[in-house]
């Protein structure tokens, strides 16, 4: 790596790995784990620096962040839990009425509905939602076509809702 | 039109008192750690004085407003390099050519090379392909094996020079990238499930790497790759070695949990 390759790597480091971090979490890694995908996603990006296409660092970080969470997802077992989840209990687990939400609380429930959502709506839904990454962006990173991304963001918001809808039910 | 653009727009701003944006705001908070960064930068080389001050010269002025006084000064910069060390050349001929007695116009000739120095070097060129060949062999098996895998050729990792035929060479060549990809060969053969393959590559490390920058993280792999080979017991004692030597590292989370996955005798045996 020279020394142009180190300052843009560096400089991805800085500005990008507070949101990966978020990205990653969201995308349903364990807090444990999350420093180790961080490492992860960077000593990809150092391999790879000189073929980032200037001006697309965030989306180049935020899609290799999608396969280290699905390879920490597989390793881990999780996928089948993640099918298997339970719907209902996102509503019985919900906050009572008289209590208000907190932002540790909203963060357990909205881990919770992303985890019910699956990884491939969960991916596009996290990246158009929280991140604010175009469709085309989403479309580059995850090497699916436009199309696809814009039917998985359809699906995800319809369930993101129904959850969220279910959840205020049983408040 | 305007529900086209509404529907475009995220649910984070379309109604920001509804429960759905205050469910998406809880996902925005989120507090790093700095030492994970820091050992982040560490690895990858990037925490060295030079970028470190470079990095702030480029965001101060780029918070000034002043990005295009950075190229030209970057231009500038480069401009007087160059023309130092043509001048710097130009005078050490001059003043070699006046110590030496030498015309400057004089052009040697070119000695040409007979067809024994020929065939020599062709034999040494081929002695150095053959000992790459077998190195690559023995690192990498068969390419169609990695194919299947799922690896891309590309990110095949191509091994550097015999170190019997060109030690500096290879220790020079070596750089963090090639350990880097050797490492993500050794993950991939694991996840994959050639733990064997793995544990292969893993005894060839030290060799290729002599001094090697990742071995913590070579480490890992080895416990990840006796695990998945079934040694259960070698895996525990590593784990447990590792954590007593580094257990502060950034890779220590992932350790206790291999570790607490093995629910071995050792699991809760004081191993911090």
């Amino acid at each position: 790596m020279n020394f142009l390759h180190a300052l843009r790597l560096r400089q991805m480091v800085d500005l990008h790995w507070s949101s990966l971090g978020r990205a990653l979490r969201n995308f349903g890694v364990a807090d444990a784990d999350l420093d180790d995908a961080l490492q992860q996603a960077y000593v990809v990006a150092a391999t790879k620096v000189d073929a980032i296409e200037l001006g697309k660092e965030r989306a180049f970080l935020l899609g290799t962040c999608v396969h280290v969470a699905a390879r920490l997802r597989r390793a881990k077992g999780r996928a089948r839990e993640i099918a298997d989840y339970d719907l209902d209990a996102i509503a019985s687990d919900a906050v009572p009425a008289d209590v208000q939400l907190d932002a540790e609380r909203a963060r357990e429930d909205l881990a919770r509905i992303l985890d019910a959502l699956g990884p491939e709506l969960r991916e596009v839904f996290v990246l158009y939602e929280i991140e604010e990454l175009t469709m085309a962006v989403i479309a580059s990173a995850l090497d699916v076509p436009p199309g696809t991304v814009a039917s998985r963001l359809r699906r995800a918001r319809e369930e993101f809702r129904v959850l969220v809808a279910k959840r205020g039910r049983h408040k | 039109m305007s529900a086209i653009d509404d529907d475009l727009k995220p649910l984070l701003h379309r109604e920001p008192s509804s429960a759905e944006a205050r469910l998406l705001r809880a996902a925005l908070v989120y507090h790093p750690r700095k030492e994970a960064k820091r050992q982040l930068l560490r690895r990858l080389g990037l925490a060295s004085w030079s970028v470190t001050v470079a990095i702030a010269l480029v965001n101060a002025l780029t918070k000034l407003g002043l990005r295009a006084t950075v190229a030209k000064l970057i231009s500038i910069w480069a401009g007087l390099v160059v023309a130092l060390a043509v001048a710097s050349a130009a005078g050490v001929y001059s003043i070699y050519t006046t110590t030496h007695h030498i015309d400057a116009a004089y052009v040697p000739k070119r000695a040409v090379p007979s067809a024994s120095d020929y065939t020599r070097e062709l034999g040494a060129v081929t002695a150095l392909a053959s000992a790459v060949a077998a190195q690559a062999d023995e690192l990498t098996g068969s390419r169609d094996d990695i194919s299947d895998a799922g690896v891309s050729s590309n990110s095949a990792y191509a091994p550097p020079p015999s170190a019997k035929t060109t030690t500096t060479t290879t220790l020079k060549s070596i750089t963090l990238t090639d350990e880097i990809e050797y490492l993500e060969l050794i993950r991939t053969a694991t996840a994959t499930g050639q733990a064997s393959r793995a544990q292969s590559l893993l005894a060839q490390y030290t060799k290729t790497f002599p001094q090697p920058r990742l071995a913590i993280e070579a480490k890992v792999l080895a416990i990840e790759a006796m695990l998945a080979a079934g040694n259960t017991l070698g895996a525990q004692r590593a784990s447990a070695a590792f954590l007593q030597a580094t257990p502060k590292h950034v890779l220590a989370g992932r350790v206790r949990a291999i570790l607490a996955s093995l629910d071995g005798p050792n699991a809760d045996a004081g191993i911090p």
